[in-house]
C-alpha cells in the first residue's frame, strides 16, 4: 500500500471552475474535487464533464487529486466513467454502510484501469455516514486493497442516531475512536470530519488538535487559509521523527526482538510499530 | 452524427461559456469573444479537439465566450454535443 500525508483535504465543488483551478497552487496535501454534497442534480452531469476536463488541464501540483463521487447506486457509476484517468490518484466514496458498495467500486475500478491503460492503482477511501456503516468498518476496511483511509461524515452519523453535535464533540467521542481503531488496526490513515466554519480558525485549531490526539492523520477543509492550521497539527515533530528514525535503525539491526534499548531506555513493540507508522506516513 | 440542436451554458453568465451545436452538412465554428483576435483562434482549436474525440466532422457550433477557462470550454462543448447527440435530453447551465 502506497502511503503519503493526507494532512489537509482541501474540498473544492465540482462546479466552481476559478476554486478548481486555484486550488492546487495552496500546498494541500489533497485536494477533494467534489460531485456529491456540493453539486444540485440538476447539473450533476455536467460537472462530472467539468471535472474529467479539469483533470486533465489543470495544473494539481503536488497535491493528491481526490474526486468524491455520488454514492454508486445513484451517479455514483456514471461518475466513475467519466473521470477515471492518470491523474486522478484518490476516489473518495460516500454513504459507505457495507462491504458491497467497496466490493463494486474496486471492480468498476478495475475494469476502467484496465479499459484506459492507467498506469496506477486508483485508491479508495469510504466517507462513514450512518451508524450501520460504523459497526461496518471492518468488513468495509477488508473488502478492498485500495483503500488508504476511513473517514467519518460526523453531522450525518449523528442524524443517524439521533444525535446533535456540540463544540466538545464528546458526542463523537466512540464514533472518531471506532473510526481510528479500525483504520490503525488495518493500516490505513484515518481522516477526521470537515470542518466547515470557513472563520473560526482557532475552533479549527482545537478541533485539530483534539483529532490530533485521538490519532487521526488529518483533517478535510473547505478554506485554504486553514491548510497552514491543519498542518501545524498534524505534522509530527522533527524530534519525534528523528527518534522514530533512530528507533528504526536499531529494530533494523535484530528486526526479530519485541523490544530495543535507546539511550539506555527500553522501547517496547507498540513504540517500535508507532515508529514504522510515522515514517509511513501514518502517524 | 449530431441528431439535433444541443445546448451548454448561458449567454449571461461571466467566465463562462455558452455552445450551441446544430445540425450542418459541414464544419463551421463560429466565435463571440471579448478578445477576438488574442483568443478566437485558440478557442476554435480547443473546440475542434473535443469534436475529433467524437468522431464529429460536421455540424454548426456557435460558441459565445466570456472569459472562459480552457477546460470550462471544452466541457460546455461535450456537454452540449452529448445533448445533441441525444444522450440526454436536458440543457445545463
Amino acid at each position: 500500500m502506497k502511503f503519503r500525508l493526507r494532512r489537509s483535504g482541501l474540498y473544492v465543488s465540482g462546479t466552481d471552475t476559478k476554486k478548481m483551478v486555484d486550488c492546487g497552487v495552496y500546498g494541500a496535501d489533497s485536494v477533494v474535487l467534489d460531485l456529491e454534497t456540493s453539486v444540485p442534480t440538476s447539473q450533476k452531469s455536467f460537472a462530472r464533464i467539468l471535472v474529467k476536463r479539469a483533470l486533465k488541464k489543470v495544473n494539481f501540483y503536488d497535491s493528491e487529486v481526490t474526486v468524491r463521487i455520488n454514492p454508486i447506486e445513484t451517479f455514483g457509476e456514471e461518475d466513475l466513467h467519466e473521470i477515471v484517468q492518470n491523474k486522478l490518484n484518490v476516489v473518495m466514496i460516500p454513504e459507505v454502510s457495507n462491504n458491497k458498495t467497496i466490493k463494486r467500486l474496486d471492480s468498476l475500478l478495475s475494469d476502467l484501469e484496465d479499459e484506459r491503460s492507467i498506469t496506477h492503482k486508483i485508491s479508495i477511501i469510504p466517507l462513514i455516514e450512518d451508524a450501520i456503516g460504523l459497526l461496518s468498518v471492518e468488513k468495509i476496511v477488508e473488502a478492498s486493497e485500495r483503500i488508504v483511509a476511513l473517514t467519518l461524515d460526523a453531522d450525518d452519523y449523528l442524524l443517524s442516531i439521533s444525535g446533535s453535535r456540540t463544540k466538545n464533540e464528546g458526542e463523537l467521542i466512540y464514533a472518531k475512536s471506532k473510526i481510528v481503531s479500525v483504520a490503525k488496526a488495518y493500516g490505513c490513515q484515518a481522516i477526521d470530519s470537515v470542518f466547515l466554519d470557513e472563520n473560526d480558525d482557532e475552533g479549527l485549531y482545537k478541533e485539530s488538535l483534539a483529532a490530533k490526539r485521538m490519532g487521526f492523520d488529518g483533517k478535510r477543509i473547505v478554506n485554504p487559509n486553514h491548510i497552514e492550521i491543519v498542518h501545524r497539527v498534524f505534522t509530527p515533530s522533527l524530534e519525534s521523527i528523528e527518534r522514530a528514525k533512530r528507533i528504526m535503525s536499531e529494530y533494523k539491526k535484530n528486526p526479530d526482538r519485541k523490544y530495543l534499548f535507546l539511550d539506555g531506555e527500553i522501547v517496547r513493540k507498540a513504540e517500535i510499530e508507532s515508529a514504522k507508522r510515522l515514517l509511513r506516513g501514518v502517524f | 452524427m449530431i441528431k439535433k440542436i444541443g445546448e451548454s451554458g448561458d449567454v449571461k453568465s461571466k467566465n463562462d461559456v455558452y455552445v450551441k451545436i446544430e445540425p450542418s452538412d459541414k464544419l463551421v465554428i463560429k466565435v463571440e469573444t471579448p478578445l477576438f483576435d488574442l483568443f478566437g483562434e485558440k478557442i476554435t482549436e480547443e473546440v475542434k479537439e473535443v469534436l475529433d474525440e467524437f468522431n464529429i466532422k460536421k455540424a454548426f457550433v456557435t460558441v459565445i465566450e466570456k472569459n472562459a477557462l480552457d477546460f470550462v470550454l471544452q466541457a460546455r462543448v461535450e456537454d452540449a454535443l452529448r445533448n445533441a447527440l441525444g444522450e440526454r435530453d436536458e440543457v445545463q447551465t
